[in-house]
């Protein structure tokens, strides 16, 4: 292992590779400061920057923006209440009322370091964990990876808060678009329309680019002209000096630090659940396991700690099944082994044989990435605070013409800048229904991986399902969904109970 | 139409992907055969699997909705005003703008070329999202250099950095 890490650092640690991860980094914490912009946008934004750059630099680019992303989130969650990405939602609710106490800084110190101890947490994890997972994968049929898929479907439902139905429905329309084309097993043409370019189906990369991208600008255009709530926000850091805690403070969170970093792990490595959910969970753990809960909400740094190691350990545990299964656990992931299926590299167990540079090449991006973000956001919380005062109706445009110069970079053709469209519409049509679109890109992806694997099966299998239930692997995933599927249906029904007693 | 302005978001999503759903199954029969190798789990039973799964899910969401429905008939909503009447019917007008404007952008990608398709589509997408509270006299200098300056330098650099072809049209064909 010390000899593949070393091979990553020769490979990453050059001139361009540091400065790539180092530009990344900024991006990305950018990003994750502004709101309504997030990690997902950055990285749909500079995926045709990696199509001429070496797979190691572009998947180290493509690395440092997912972390400075997610971290960036913080910025404004502090200062302003308004989450910079989802996944920072739960540093509002101590984050905020500490700026009001005029504790703004160490709120923001104290968050980042957080931050930082959760991606290194979590990279080390995964350093041990996707390797040792990929061993075990690589004996994987096609039995295995459709009890794999199974699990992964059944996490759609979660997905949903609202509605368990509403989240299958939008796994499910992901199954549907993923059915155009060739189909994966026997090549028979699918829902083409007599339409040329829809012969290889639709590209991951333009339909994340509608279903979110567009889907937000529209969501905006909505309001922008009449709501008051997207005036530029202005933030006073004067005096703004060092990371404002003691390291007696912080020593004290040390138990918080590391439950919270396992949950968050734990959780990125779920499929369908990322860090979004994580820094809820940790925040609640938190408050449930603390000897004071009723100081929590007032303006503690328990909950700041809680919430940001538990979203950035999210995002070790998400790259565990994206490298070892090539299965992706959220948005930001698809985007990832989208930026490696453009360089002709799948992901999943063979990619720690045929390719170890390259994975040893992100586990240090990522560690590079999380250094630079710590040191950056120690010295830039100024400029990151003025940036949230960037104006929308430049910043939204610009964002939207990359995408399209992104989408139109994966085949060089306008039929995938109208993908975009159809998608935009799409998400707009999921937005107004309440509908959830992550599970959407869940069902896209592993719909074909479910079907090719379910028809190879069989085909093994002469028609019986009974090998499915007899390889001792499959069981085990098997065994996971039917796990997950209980406990979201009991969570679901405890919620309606809990909101119907509410109401009275 | 009075009678859709009660309609819940439930009851929608079941109409809506209940329609989807019957289309898709429909649309499943048109697959053509396959091999006989793959038996009954040939290129149409996924299709037709996925089918079933969402009219169930949507018919859950149609028993769901009717039975908010139900609930809320009753209810006495409160008219809206002049005022939230004329904001809905901006917000949806300023929907359909910007899907037209996007259509329009990618319509005309080919034929003007990226930079003068995304120059248009830049300055009038940037004037429709600019708030009324804004001098938007004051904003046009602004708006004018992001709508020139950004497609020609994105154009330049992936053509030149990139080495990715992004369409030229033929007014420019040669010139940048």
């Amino acid at each position: 292992m010390l000899e593949s890490l070393a091979l990553g650092v020769r490979s990453v640690c050059t001139p361009v590779g540091l400065l790539i991860t180092l530009l990344g980094t900024v991006v990305g914490i950018i990003f994750g400061a502004v709101p309504g912009l997030s990690a997902t946008t950055a990285i749909v934004l500079c995926l045709p920057l990696t199509y001429k750059m070496s797979s190691i630099n572009g998947m180290a680019l493509l690395i440092s923006l997912f972390i400075g992303g997610i971290s960036g989130g913080l910025v404004s969650a502090i200062l302003t209440r308004i989450p910079g990405t989802p996944s920072s939602v739960a540093t509002t609710w101590d984050g905020y009322p500490m700026t009001q106490k005029g504790q703004g800084v160490k709120a923001l110190g104290i968050g980042i370091c957080a931050s930082f101890f959760g991606t290194l947490f979590s990279i080390i994890v995964l350093i041990f964990a996707a390797p040792s997972l990929a061993r075990v994968a690589i004996q994987f049929g096609a039995y295995e990876y459709f009890a794999v898929a199974v699990f992964s479907i059944t996490m759609m439902a979660t997905l949903s808060e609202k509605s368990m139905s509403k989240g299958l429905i939008s796994g499910l329309m992901g199954c549907i678009f993923a059915t155009v084309g060739m189909d994966p097993a026997g090549s028979q043409k699918r829902f083409t329309l007599g339409i040329r370019s829809m012969m290889s189906g639709f590209n991951i990369l333009p339909v994340l680019v509608g279903l979110f991208a567009v889907c937000e600008i529209i969501t905006y255009i909505e309001k922008a002209r009449n709501a008051k709530g997207f005036e530029v926000i202005d933030v006073d850091l004067k005096g703004v000096k060092g990371m404002g805690f003691t390291w007696k403070e912080f020593w004290g969170q040390k138990w918080n630090l590391l439950r919270s970093a396992v949950i968050g792990c734990i959780i990125g490595i779920l499929p369908g659940i990322g860090a979004s959910t994580s820094n809820v969970m940790a925040y609640t753990v938190a408050k449930k396991s603390s000897k004071h809960p009723e100081a929590f909400g007032t303006g503690i740094i328990d909950g700041i700690v809680a919430s940001e190691a538990a979203n950035n350990a999210s995002i070790g545990g998400a790259m565990v099944p994206l490298l070892a299964l090539g299965i992706p656990g959220d948005s930001v992931t698809a985007l990832l082994l989208g930026g490696l299926t453009l360089k002709g590299i799948s992901a999943g167990p063979l990619l720690f044989t045929e390719h170890v540079d390259l994975v040893y090449s992100i586990f240090i991006a990522m560690i590079l990435a999380s250094v630079f973000m710590l040191v950056i956001e120690f010295y830039g919380l100024r400029i990151f605070a003025k940036l949230l005062g960037l104006p929308k109706y430049y910043m939204l445009p610009a964002i939207f013409l990359f995408c399209v110069i992104g989408a139109y970079g994966v085949h060089n053709n306008i039929f995938d800048v109208w993908t975009v469209l159809v998608f935009g519409a799409v998400g707009f049509l999921f937005t107004k229904l309440d509908i959830p679109a992550s599970p959407f890109i869940l069902g896209f992806i592993i719909g074909p991986l479910a079907e090719e694997n379910l028809r190879r099966g069989l085909m093994l299998s002469k028609g019986s399902f009974l090998p499915f239930l007899q390889s001792p692997l499959a069981l085990v995933f098997f065994g996971l969904a039917l796990i997950s599927v209980v406990a979201s249906t009991v969570s679901h029904r405890k919620r309606i109970k809990a909101q119907k007693q509410s109401n009275g | 139409m009075k009678v859709f302005k009660k309609w819940n978001k439930s009851l929608w999503t079941g109409v809506v992907f209940s329609l989807v759903a019957v289309a898709y199954l429909i649309g499943s029969y048109s697959i053509g055969p396959s091999a006989k190798r793959f038996g009954i789990f040939g290129a149409a039973f996924m299709p037709r699997l996925y089918g079933a799964v969402l009219l169930l899910c949507a018919v859950i969401q149609l028993v769901v909705g009717i039975r908010q429905y139900r609930k809320e008939k009753d209810k006495e909503i409160p008219e809206p005003t002049e005022a939230e009447k004329k904001e809905k019917l901006l917000n949806a007008r300023n929907v359909a703008v910007g899907f037209v404007l996007i259509f329009l952008y990618m319509l005309s990608m080919k034929t003007l070329g990226f930079v003068i398709s995304s120059a248009i589509f830049l300055f009038c997408l940037c004037n429709l999202l600019l708030p009324k509270t804004k001098d938007r006299k004051k904003a046009q200098l602004g708006i004018v250099l992001l709508a020139v300056l950004l497609p020609t330098l994105s154009y330049l650099f992936f053509k030149n950095v990139v080495y990715m072809a992004l369409p030229a049209g033929p007014i420019f064909h040669g010139v940048i």
